[in-house]
């Protein structure tokens, strides 16, 4: 299947020039990504549903804010991604929803998920799940949980410069993990 | 401290993750503007998270693409002119049918008959059509004609040269003996988007408002205001609507009487 593949400054151009061709690009390529942060954080379908559409509706209209210099596109859009998700997951409206119910296992558990979404959560999830545990559990906390660095060194009551090298350890591992993965995944891809 | 010492302090991490205080990010985005190494740190570990998305995706449930497409605005780009809509044919597999041979063929006869018809019919419309619209230019030909007529008939005819900053420019003033001006802009380019030409007149020595130039009027030749005793005129490119006193670093084409 022949597919259009555009630069980021085309993307970008069509996005500013608010080009439906823009839009329809951005969903096809991306959306599965963005979907994928933005339900690791929020855990709950709904919320993740309309986190999403708050994330494309703030990405199109505040795009005269990106500035390459900073993040390439694709990052700019995690970001808003996973920091629109963090605020839900923080509101005061999603706690007490939260409180009655048990909340579920951070890594796992993939509740509220359709069969197929199961798959795929569990899946790669591997990929963090293959740091070792205490990689691992900052990678999620910071990542996927929105914890300061402060607020976790406190939680797993460790000294905060163990959480700084710790990370720093944690992401240079995973990008070995996911570069691996890469070479797999082209394998499978050219066969 | 150096940069090694600064891209080994965490401080990247700590900003892809997200956990960077809102000072150390500052911080962080203006060395990064100034040092291409730590521009280059921050890229790559942006790029970690970038996979990680990649290769954790999850697809989105299928109603969601429209109910965010409701939300947007969106500029249809010069392309997407209409809609399309996909004709699907239906193909339809007679088992047996009660129609005789002969109707058959004569019913494909008769559709041959109408269709040749209609053929006819069409092409004689479009010959209507074009006999139509020749009329209509011609008649617009003529008035046109007749209108300049009236303004030449008893006009001085004034050329408005180009200044030195657009040297070939061209217009013509008529002055009528009614002290009526037209004004033909000939060769001046068409004005940006929310600019006008506007003519001026030099009476005693000041430039006196002969109105603006409306490029959207079918007419070259156009009215504008009346003066008595004018001493050049002027035209300056001004905001749509005109100014109250010419931009003189914006004067096209200036001529004397």
């Amino acid at each position: 299947m022949k597919k259009q593949i555009l630069s980021p400054d085309q993307i970008v151009s069509l996005l500013v020039s608010r080009d439906e061709k823009g839009f329809n690009y951005l969903y096809e390529n991306y959306s599965g990504a963005l979907y994928g942060v933005i339900f690791r954080v929020v855990r709950y379908e709904e919320e993740a549903n309309e986190v999403m559409q708050d994330v494309f509706v703030k990405i199109w209209n505040s795009i005269s804010s990106y500035d390459k210099a900073k993040a390439t596109l694709y990052t700019w859009m995690l970001n808003i991604a996973r920091n629109s998700a963090i605020d839900r997951l923080k509101s005061k409206s999603f706690q007490n929803d939260l409180q009655n119910q048990s909340i579920p296992d951070f890594v796992n558990d993939g509740m509220g998920l359709s069969t197929e979404q199961k798959h795929e959560f569990n899946e790669v999830q591997e990929h963090v799940n293959k740091l070792r545990e205490d990689y691992r559990i900052l990678i999620n906390k910071a990542y996927f949980g929105g914890f300061t660095q402060e607020e976790i060194a406190e939680e797993l009551q460790i000294p905060l410069g163990t959480v700084k090298t710790r990370t720093r350890a944690a992401l240079i591992e995973l990008r070995e993990i996911l570069k691996d993965f890469r070479i797999i995944f082209l394998f499978f891809l050219l066969k | 401290m150096d940069i090694k010492t600064y891209i080994s302090s965490g401080i990247i991490e700590s900003y892809a993750l997200g956990t960077a205080s809102q000072e150390e990010s500052a911080i962080l985005e203006c060395v990064m503007k100034n040092n291409a190494e730590v521009m280059q740190a921050v890229f790559e570990t942006q790029e970690i998270f970038e996979k990680l998305a990649t290769q954790q995706a999850m697809e989105p449930p299928s109603f969601l693409k429209a109910e965010i497409r409701k939300k947007l605005e969106f500029n249809t780009s010069a392309e997407n002119v209409g809609k399309i809509i996909p004709l699907t044919k239906k193909v339809e597999e007679s088992t047996s049918s009660s129609i005789p041979g002969w109707m058959k063929a004569a019913s494909v006869a008769v559709l041959f008959g109408l269709g040749y018809l209609g053929y006819e019919v069409n092409s004689k419309n479009n010959q209507i059509q074009e006999i139509a619209s020749n009329n209509t230019e011609l008649s617009s030909k003529v008035s046109h004609l007749e209108e300049m007529n009236a303004v030449y008939k008893n006009s001085k005819k004034i050329m408005l040269k180009g200044v030195e900053k657009h040297p070939d420019m061209l217009a013509e003033v008529y002055w009528n003996d009614s002290k009526q001006v037209y004004l033909d802009i000939k060769n001046l380019p068409a004005a940006p988007t929310g600019k006008q030409y506007q003519l001026w007149a030099i009476v005693d020595g000041k430039p006196v408002d002969m109105g603006m130039y409306d490029e959207q009027n079918q007419s070259k030749v156009q009215p504008m205001k009346s003066v008595e005793t004018p001493q050049a005129f002027a035209i300056t490119l001004e905001k749509a609507g005109g100014n109250a006193t010419p931009t003189m670093e914006e004067m096209y084409v200036m001529g004397t009487i």
